[in-house]
């Protein structure tokens, strides 16, 4: 018998919902929220109420792209965290009445684990053990990957995340939210001529958040002189900004390979869709003699296909939850 | 034919359910401990179930509180309804907690008089509430609306009723402050049993809400501000 998982992931702003077969992705939907572009950030009271809105039209779509119903379905897996918990709120408490009725086990996930989860989508999956940089915009860490379901961390940020970097780079810029696309986009346009320093920050930890006042005192500096200087320079900045954040995040990953021993090398998450960063990894695979693995763009950013896989593992596992769980906005791994 | 309905009241502090058969209520659970709701509902929904010995293969519909009220228990009630009834291909009943309490003061006075009216109130925090008037007869003069209460706020009813009645928690706010000697008041809880008037009429007139596209009544637009601070 098939084994059928549906996966809801409702952690920011995307509603999505995606159907896995024995081990592969049948369909992965999301509807992705446009209401937050003018407030330059995610607003969590919208982003909960439109999960609300696409809850059922994401889940519906996402079976009929499968060609399974509902009564076909093996468990029903969930994001339970980290998140925000107005937008946690609506995936996992569906999730419940969902696997309520069919009488289905449920199966709890871990977001940033999920991201990880990914990089198994593709035929070609790294062997274990591997290293996985795991960048969004609220994490930043690299882990060691032993098997699906264990996971050790070694290296993460103190502060801000490396898409967090990005997005308040371009918010100082002016720039559209969400802005790392944006930035990339423009980046690919010009040179990184400006330089910015690296965090000093010893093993393999992350820091983000001297980088990004270091970038708001370079703005400020050059806007006094020249007012326009944002507008006249700015596939130059942004290619000098992404430049400096794709540095730091490979520096470590260099060090982490180097530290462990460990040639196989995956990215994930909703940074390592940055053009700059895929290109800088397989550039460092060559060089380096590592397997690099890079998971398509729609597995990177957030997306319940990742859910599903690692709904999977666990579900072979047998590791169910029960009609208690409830969300957790800060879900330490 | 049995109807069996199940409601659910997560709108307020009290995290509730019944069932009920028909206009018949069979059973209820209510859970009274606050930020519950996300661990209790279904899990009182199967307590329920057990109890009242009917499998949730049997549900012909089920009615949520669709608000006004707390935007948390709201979005608990409402997606884990949506997740049964997807399940199960089941309507969705969607009944105004303002109304389930107007229901509750009308059948407890059995009256059906046109000349009573009827004022429930959910606490909405300060000296806000959220209310609605209806009359003896179950009619809605007033639709759904936020409130902040005064001492002579009511008075004007009594132009067009003979009594005023309010009930519902932020009733209770409004009776312990001001007094009023003018104004009868009931204390009806928040209960899921509420519903059941409301539930069964919604069914009989195949007054069911979109499953896909229904939202609760959150009543008010998010607060949003911009930083308007300049970096430059």
């Amino acid at each position: 018998m098939s084994i059928n998982i549906l996966a809801i992931e409702s952690s920011c702003d995307d509603t999505s919902a995606a159907i896995l077969q024995n081990g592969r992705i049948l369909s992965n939907v999301t509807a992705s929220q446009t209401v937050h572009e003018k407030y330059g950030g995610v607003v969590p009271e919208l982003a909960s109420r439109a999960h609300m809105a696409n809850i059922v039209p994401t889940v519906e779509l996402a079976l009929k792209k499968a060609g399974i119903s509902v009564d076909q379905l093996s468990a029903v897996a969930f994001t339970r965290g980290p998140g925000l918990l107005g937008s946690l709120i609506v995936g996992v408490s569906f999730a419940k009445g969902l696997a309520l009725r069919l009488d289905i086990p449920l199966i709890e996930v871990h977001h940033m684990q999920a991201h990880i989860h990914a990089l198994f989508i593709p035929e070609r999956k790294p062997s274990f053990p591997f290293l996985s940089l795991t960048v969004s915009g609220g994490h930043t860490q690299i882990s060691i990957v032993h098997g699906p379901l264990d996971i050790e961390i070694i290296g993460r940020t103190r502060d801000d995340a490396a898409g967090e970097a990005f997005d308040k780079a371009g918010k100082m810029m002016q720039l559209p939210y969400p802005a790392g696309p944006v930035i990339d986009r423009l980046a690919s346009k010009g040179k990184p001529i400006f330089t910015f320093p690296e965090p000093n920050i010893p093993g393999l930890d992350f820091s983000f958040s001297g980088l990004k006042t270091a970038f708001l005192r370079f703005l400020q500096h050059h806007v006094k002189n020249n007012p326009d200087f944002i507008q006249e320079n700015l596939p130059d900045i942004c290619a000098s900004i992404q430049e400096r954040i794709v540095s730091i995040l490979l520096n470590k990953l260099r060090l982490a390979a180097v530290q462990t021993g460990i040639k196989e090398i995956g990215i994930a998450g909703g940074v390592s869709g940055n053009s700059r960063l895929r290109t800088a990894l397989q550039e460092h695979g060559q060089s380096h003699n590592w397997n690099v693995y890079i998971p398509p763009l729609e597995y990177c950013t957030d997306n319940a296909a990742m859910i599903a896989m690692c709904g999977y593992f666990k579900f072979k596992n047998k590791q169910f939850t029960n009609q208690t769980v409830t969300p957790e906005a800060r879900w330490i791994q | 034919m049995p109807e069996l309905i199940l409601n659910i009241e997560t709108s307020t502090d009290v995290c509730a359910v019944s069932l009920q058969d028909g206009a018949d209520f069979i059973g209820e659970r209510v859970a009274n401990e606050p930020m519950s709701h996300t661990r209790m509902l279904t899990v009182l929904i199967e307590a329920l179930l057990k109890e009242c010995d009917v499998s949730i293969r049997n549900l012909s519909a089920v009615a949520v509180s669709a608000g006004p009220g707390s935007y948390t228990g709201l979005r608990v009630g409402v997606s884990t309804a949506k997740g049964i009834c997807y399940a199960g291909g089941l309507p969705l009943i969607a009944v105004s907690t303002l109304r389930g309490i107007a229901d509750k003061m009308i059948e407890r006075e059995g009256k059906n008089d046109r000349r009573t009216y009827y004022v429930p109130m959910l606490d909405a925090r300060r000296m806000e509430v959220y209310t609605a008037l209806y009359d003896g007869a179950g009619r809605e003069i007033h639709p759904i609306h936020a409130l902040i209460l005064e001492e002579k706020v009511f008075l004007s009813y009594l132009e067009e009723a003979d009594r005023i009645v309010v009930g519902g928690p932020g009733a209770d706010k409004f009776v312990a402050h001001f007094k009023p000697s003018t104004i009868e008041h009931m204390e009806v809880p928040v209960r899921a049993s509420n519903m059941i008037p409301a539930a069964w009429r919604a069914c009989l007139n195949k007054d069911f809400v979109d499953l896909a596209y229904f939202e609760p009544h959150y009543l008010k637009s998010p607060n949003i501000t911009i930083s308007k601070k300049s970096l430059f």
